[in-house]
């Protein structure tokens, strides 16, 4: 079994691959996750775990995208007031 | 000459008019000032000046507020960031003015004062505020006893009409079954991870007073499965009272010709009642529900965003409808792990149906098929039924 620590660094890498590139989405990322660790090492329970605890440690953002996206921290380009 | 000649032109009708509203709020609040320039310049330029989407939530929370950035902070910049609360209302909307007043109060304080009951999701909100102001805002109302609302791919904000609490009509406790699947689901609600958005709306006859066949993925309609109660000394006095007219205005509206009138006694043929409370509607005192009372589960609706809109059609013709509600909820866990996996990116669930046939879905979610999920029974021109041979 992948261990939580393990899931939540890649989870995190994943994000950050794509940021400023691709809006991407929980259900897209948890394929993602899952593929790669393999299914008998990783089920979409632990993902939503390992993502609960970045949320939670504000280590990544929801953002809205047509649907919610999962987003590192960053002040808005548009809030400029 | 005012600053405002085009948006001013709203306020000249007979009706009610936001302008006015959000003029009497921008003599004390400087949201809304900027509020209506901005808004002028939209009706001149033929375009909105809201920035859509971006970084929302609060600490934890992926829903509930919906980030909203002008794209003119220079000229109006009171109104570079307006964003808007969503505030998980009560069941059925019963608000004490003590309630009424806190959340008002609260909104003045922390953003423009105004606010919209209720949104088509069913919360309280509230418009305009800045990112600074959303988490002070959240503490003071979770300290109050308030939380949230959905937005995003989530569970949305569950609503119900007041059933039980005042209407007769009520064949479950839909404030019970709101407030419980409110806490069941408060994952679901808080941290999005679905395709899109899903939503929970719950009448408690088929009346459907908070229209939820077109407006929930999920509609959850009171219905029973017996015969309709019918007291006859009531339909005597409905027909000699002269208001009803029993033959016209009951018997031959009814959508299935399943009711008889012979001027003294009304026969109703219950296997072919479909349930659609006309009857009862017109002659409340003679008839109502029956006894053998619970739900009906439809799947599907949706407005159009991505595709057309939807209705949503029945999965479950009845079911009963009790805390803890375990057997629902065993359902809809089966259809979200379903959804979750075979959904596409802003996919509804009724065009997650549509796409791969309903015949397939039921399948998949383990139900039995069953003639009352046809979703358009009678209109098919290929069946013939034997009445019409009988004819030739
Ligand atoms: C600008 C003034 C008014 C507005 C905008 C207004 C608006 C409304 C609306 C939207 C409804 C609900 C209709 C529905 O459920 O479909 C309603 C119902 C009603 N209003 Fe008014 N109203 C106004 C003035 C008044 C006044 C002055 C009276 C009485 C003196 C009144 C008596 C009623 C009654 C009795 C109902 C309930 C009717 C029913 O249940 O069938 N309204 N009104
Ligand atoms: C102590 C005094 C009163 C009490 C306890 C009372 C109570 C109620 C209640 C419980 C309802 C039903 C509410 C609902 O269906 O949502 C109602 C409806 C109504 N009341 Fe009163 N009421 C009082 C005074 C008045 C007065 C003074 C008027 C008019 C001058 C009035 C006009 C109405 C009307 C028009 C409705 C129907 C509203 C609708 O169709 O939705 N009531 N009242
Ligand atoms: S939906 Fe039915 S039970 Fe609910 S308020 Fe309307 S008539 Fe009453
Ligand atoms: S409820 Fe509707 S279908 Fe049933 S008997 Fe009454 S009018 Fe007919």
């Amino acid at each position: 079994m992948a261990s939580l620590e393990e899931i939540k660094s890649y989870l995190f890498q994943k994000v950050e691959s794509y940021a400023g590139k691709k809006q991407v989405k929980v259900p897209h990322l948890t394929q993602e996750v899952i593929e790669h660790f393999g299914e008998a090492e990783c089920s979409k329970k632990d993902v939503k775990e390992a993502l609960k605890e970045l949320i939670d440690e504000e280590k990544l953002v929801y953002g809205y995208f047509g649907g919610t996206t999962i987003e590192l921290p960053h002040v808005e380009g548009s809030a400029n007031a | 000459m005012s600053d405002t000649p085009m948006i001013d032109q709203l306020e000249t009708g007979p009706w009610p008019s936001f302008i006015k509203d959000i003029k009497r709020m921008a003599a004390k609040n400087a949201m809304c000032k900027d509020l209506l320039g901005l808004l002028e310049m939209s009706y001149k330029d033929k375009r909105t000046h809201w920035k859509h989407g971006g970084i929302v939530g609060v600490r934890g929370y992926g829903g509930g507020i919906i980030g909203r950035y002008s794209d003119s902070p220079e000229k109006f910049p009171n109104v570079s960031h307006f964003h808007t609360v969503r505030v998980n209302q009560p069941s059925a909307w019963f608000y004490n003015t003590g309630a009424l007043r806190y959340l008002c109060d609260l909104w003045e304080k922390h953003g423009s004062g105004l606010t919209n009951l209720h949104g088509s999701t069913g919360d309280f909100v509230m418009l305009g505020t800045t990112t600074d102001q959303l988490e002070p805002i959240f503490t003071d109302l979770s300290e109050h006893g308030w939380d949230l609302g959905g937005s995003g791919s989530d569970v949305r904000t569950p609503s119900c009409c007041n059933g039980m609490a005042r209407c007769e009509f009520a064949c479950y406790d839909t404030m019970n079954l709101c407030y419980d699947l409110t806490n069941e689901y408060q994952d679901e609600l808080h941290r999005p991870a679905f395709p899109y958005k899903f939503k929970f709306k719950m009448s408690g006859c088929p009346n459907d007073c908070v229209a939820s066949i077109a407006r929930s993925d999920c509609s959850i309609i009171g219905t029973w499965r017996d015969d309709i109660q019918q007291d006859n000394a009531a339909v005597t006095e409905y027909a000699k009272g002269g208001k009803v007219d029993i033959a016209n205005d009951v018997v031959a509206k009814c959508p299935t010709g399943c009711m008889s009138w012979d001027g003294s006694k009304l026969s109703i043929d219950n296997k072919n009642c479909n349930r659609c409370m006309h009857c009862i509607n017109v002659m409340p005192k003679a008839l109502r529900p029956g006894k053998d009372k619970g739900a009906m589960i439809l799947l599907g609706a949706k407005a159009p965003i991505v595709q057309g809109a939807l209705l949503s059609s029945v999965i479950v013709p009845f079911i009963k409808m009790e805390p803890p509600y375990e057997e629902f909820k065993d359902l809809i866990r089966r259809i979200w792990e379903f959804w979750d996996e075979h959904g596409e990116n802003r996919e509804r669930i009724g065009e997650m149906i549509v796409r791969i046939g309903k015949g397939n879905f039921v399948e998949e979610i383990g139900l039995e098929p069953l003639p009352a999920m046809i979703k358009e029974p009678r209109s098919n021109p290929y069946i013939f039924y034997e009445e019409y041979f009988e004819e030739e």
